[in-house]
């Protein structure tokens, strides 16, 4: 068995007098996506927000030796006064060379399909498209972890399905570990090892 | 009608109206429009005038423009990311925007005495406000949906400011750097009429004490001319940059 490249022990966390995590366990290992589901409002993004360094005021201890974190957003976060490539390449800048920043974020767009609309900003995106986007930027930046916020919910069963078989060879091929918060059982079990209710 | 069409039916009103006026009093208090259109043209066009005043008052109001900007956008960026800062600096913005601008002027000239130095400051002095409290508050009121991302994937600070923060400040900068463009300008001419030997606030003086009413008009159209045309500059750089 791999090393847990993640472990969340005795994780507190309450808002508004309500208790969200009491003593709540997590361990990820390298290599491992796990799935998170469960009702509206149960924590499952703000789990997610934690293990990004989003979210402080918990109590309990995360531990984690990842990286480089990509995080697909359910509101997507793409920046408005940028193109979509240039979305997909700002995590890269400082990376690597302008060039190669932006022929990455081409071939993401090409692997989400949307290398035709390269040049479009957000607002002229669908919200499939713009979740597409949001997915092409996680995957181009190579994470070793890869959280995922209900990343298909805007996107029909076809797409879904291509999206799904893209990100599970890029987790194969690159050993990405993963969380997936979704509430569509197909995309669970065939992107994560293991799924848990919260 | 058209915004271009009804923006020249106004100036013509107001051109009109002026003419209306110029007509019911005394030449020694109002030139008539072609007067003082007929003087702004000359100074123009006499190439020793535009360099003696003309060109002293641009460089004078550039110079402050660029000064008071500068030094307000850094003060703003510091303010804005660093609440202490905001905190220290609030009393001297309360004191600079708070005093009048004549106080001010006399203080001036009893620091630099007559001259470029004295009217650069002044007008450098009351941009630094605007435009620091513009880029503070557009710090502080920065989404902070993009700043997570940012966050998420380790974005540089240099790159956060130029990708996330530059953007968001664009409209509220843009707008400021109208206003202070008018404001500064007024603020070098009253420093000139004051104390400078050359300058169009100046000329401004000296066409008052001669009751030579066209030129003072004259040199008033001239102000209005460079501040549309700075203003017009503004807006079609920053605003091409922010829409792209």
């Amino acid at each position: 068995m791999a090393d847990p490249a993640l472990t969340i022990s005795d994780l507190c966390l309450s808002f508004g007098g309500h208790r969200l995590f009491n003593g709540f366990k997590l361990v990820l290992e390298t290599g491992e996506v796990f799935g998170l589901t469960g009702k509206s409002g149960s924590g499952k993004t703000t789990l997610l927000r934690i293990i990004a360094g989003l979210e402080t005021g918990y109590r309990g201890r995360v531990i984690s030796t990842f990286r480089r974190t990509a995080y697909v957003f359910q509101d997507t976060r793409l920046l408005p006064w940028l193109s979509a490539i240039e979305n997909v390449a700002l995590p890269l800048i400082g990376r690597m060379s302008k060039t190669a920043a932006r022929e990455r974020a081409r071939e993401g767009l090409r692997q989400v399909q949307l290398e035709t609309f390269a040049d479009y900003r957000p607002a002229r995106l669908s919200g499939g498209m713009a979740q597409r986007v949001g997915i092409a930027r996680a995957l181009a930046c190579r994470p070793d972890l890869l959280l995922l916020d209900e990343p298909f919910s805007a996107l029909d069963d076809k797409l879904r399905r291509h999206l799904t078989a893209l990100i599970r060879c890029q987790i194969r091929e690159n050993g990405i570990s993963g969380l997936l918060v979704s509430h569509h059982p197909a995309d669970l079990e065939s992107l994560t090892d293991r799924t848990i209710s919260i | 009608m058209k915004d271009v069409e009804l923006s020249v039916a106004g100036t013509a009103a107001l051109i009109g109206l002026w003419h209306f006026l110029s007509l019911r009093v005394s030449p020694l208090v109002m030139a008539s429009p072609v007067d003082a259109i007929g003087a702004a043209w000359k100074m123009l066009i006499d190439g020793q005038f535009f360099l003696q005043h003309t060109a002293a008052t641009l460089w004078r109001v550039l110079l402050s423009l660029a000064l008071g900007s500068l030094s307000g956008f850094f003060l703003g960026l510091a303010a804005g990311f660093f609440p202490a800062v905001l905190a220290f600096l609030e009393p001297l913005r309360r004191v600079i925007t708070g005093i009048p601008g004549i106080v001010a002027a006399v203080l001036a000239m009893i620091w630099f005495g007559l001259g470029s130095a004295m009217a650069v400051f002044l007008g450098a002095v009351f941009i630094i406000p605007v435009v620091y409290l513009n880029v503070a508050e557009g710090i502080r009121q920065c989404d902070r949906t993009y700043l997570e991302m940012a966050a998420v994937y380790q974005l540089p600070a240099t790159l956060r400011l130029r990708a996330i923060y530059m953007p968001m400040l664009g409209a509220a900068l843009a707008s400021s750097l109208v206003l202070v463009t008018g404001n500064s300008l007024r603020l070098v001419i009253m420093a000139e009429v004051l104390g400078a030997d050359n300058g169009l606030g100046f000329v401004l003086g000296i066409s008052r004490a001669r009751l030579n009413m066209p030129d003072l008009y004259g040199c008033v159209l001239l102000c209005l001319l460079f501040v549309w045309g700075v203003e017009l500059t503004i807006r079609k750089v920053l605003f091409r940059w922010l829409h792209g």
